[in-house]
């Protein structure tokens, strides 16, 4: 066959032969690819959290997928200290946990991420002393109430999605990886969102989809810089997922309920720098790539001009 | 020939079709790219910046790469708004300006944006009361003072780098937009770096990068926003500039002066959502595109820490 394969080349004029070596190139590397995604998704084994360390941080963990992953990493037999703004809602998820799963240590720590988060953050690191902090899920993070140009963005908003989505990642960041550096093991796993990664802009979502790309390009450095020390660096990007602010209220095999996709998203824990979990998304992903840029953007942006007719409609309705 | 072709093709099995027709869209996706290459970097017009307004707003525009294009924005014949922290810097620049280019006329504000920036940004909506703004470069950025570790970024740094990248470049361009919206035309100019686009990681200076990519999806989002409105938003990704701030005196074919980028630069302005405007960029984004990505990873992890061990050699003898 092989053989038969070179007879039949060397019969070509070189362009000929250029081109289906070219075209063979091509499909192999495409082949390689979906082998690959088989692999990733469906064969490869989770890692063993608990050899990170005994302990999880996960902020944001009252709602959506925050709380989906705390009851994920619990299930897996990790201890868990709680970030979140609200404390009733901290202790409502906390009983939760711990009557659900009776040898799970469970420690929560009150922060507000829209006011003083130097504050915060120093209390993140008196309640981490002394434990060993395996994984960080930076999951906290707000979002537009609705679509809205640039323009319409007010400096409240605007204060807090800088805040929150960027200032609070890094510093919760920097609160826990000493701890990891010490022992030279850790995971962090950072929330992106397809609207930075998968799409190439998200209209009427600017300083949101901004952030998030700064989260990506954080992770993918600090995934460089501490991959030698031991402590793997991620950045999950989750399509949509059936959350309040998505404002989603039925899953769906595209839109996974939050436990469907915490549950995928554990299981990547600790491999690559940028990675979505659920493999439905990666479906999603590969269309959005074939097609060119500008069909996505306009898409995209009807789309977004959409949410916002709908948003204006309903918070109009509020005022009378 | 064509007919040869054809007769050539139906001899082959299917097979052996399919991949010499993989081949060929594979060189002639190739071939275009190569072609719309050479006509946007050298047969390309420039837009003619005056249409969009008689000034334009330069955000640090006293050393530099916003110092160079402020005065090759002067030399298009645009009137300028520049602004920056140093007051004595600010009239050097506006004296040398006016001296070369005497029809321009140049207003200064000073914005000390490490400090009060909501303050900063009401003086500069203030400074632009009534003018027609056409252009906005947001130039104003800083970076590490040399290569670190994340866990070595102090407060006071990661604060600025968020600070002046993200919230400095926000917010001004929130000031500036209106003005553009009212009369449905302008262009705006994001510097980012190829620290966040051409290279998939800046390890050791984590935060930097990020902001970077924070700047890049900023941009994408308004490109798409605001094209409707007659808005030309787009973010330029430098790679190696002879500046201040990245530690090189000496400019080279890779390397332009701060004059050589923003003449490049200039003419690019009004075009593409991201591009590199100097030429010899490109080449090297297309070698780094070329590589896989752990290779490029693994030499820009060696190249940072070669700045880290310089740079704290640096440090320490100026503390004997």
């Amino acid at each position: 066959m092989e053989c038969c394969i070179i007879a039949r080349l060397k019969t070509q004029p070189l362009w000929f032969a250029l081109l289906f070596v070219v075209g063979l190139l091509t499909i192999l590397k495409l082949a390689f690819v979906v082998f690959r995604w088989v692999y990733v998704n469906f064969l490869r084994p989770p890692k063993n959290l608990k050899k990170y360390g005994s302990w999880a941080v996960v902020t944001g963990p009252t709602d959506g997928i925050g709380k989906s992953f705390a009851f994920e990493l619990a299930r897996k037999g990790l201890n868990l200290v709680l970030v979140g703004r609200n404390p009733d809602k901290l202790k409502d998820v906390s009983d939760s946990i711990a009557a659900k799963f009776r040898r799970t240590e469970v420690k929560t720590v009150v922060v507000d991420f829209s006011g003083d988060l130097d504050e915060g953050v120093k209390k993140i690191s008196e309640a981490i002393e002394g434990l060993e902090v395996g994984v960080l899920v930076n999951n906290v993070g707000v979002s537009y109430p609705y679509a809205r140009f640039f323009h319409e963005v007010d400096e409240g908003l605007l204060n807090n999605l800088i805040k929150v989505n960027v200032v609070g990642t890094t510093k919760v960041t920097q609160a826990v990886l000493p701890g990891m550096l010490r022992r030279k093991k850790g995971a962090i796993v950072n929330i992106g969102s397809g609207a930075a990664i998968v799409i190439p802009s998200d209209p009427l979502y600017a300083v949101y989809a901004a952030t998030k790309a700064y989260i990506d390009q954080f992770s993918r450095c600090l995934y460089v810089e501490y991959k030698k020390s031991g402590i793997d660096v991620q950045c999950q990007i989750p399509l949509y997922v059936a959350t309040k602010m998505a404002s989603i209220r039925k899953s769906s095999f595209f839109v996974p309920s939050t436990d469907g996709y915490a549950k995928a998203g554990v299981k990547w824990i600790g491999y690559e720098p940028r990675c979505t979990p659920y493999w439905p998304h990666t479906l999603l992903w590969a269309v959005a790539f074939s097609l060119p840029e500008f069909v996505v953007d306009a898409w995209r942006l009807w789309f977004c001009l959409g949410i916002r007719k709908r948003g204006q409609r309903k918070e109009s309705m509020k005022k009378e």
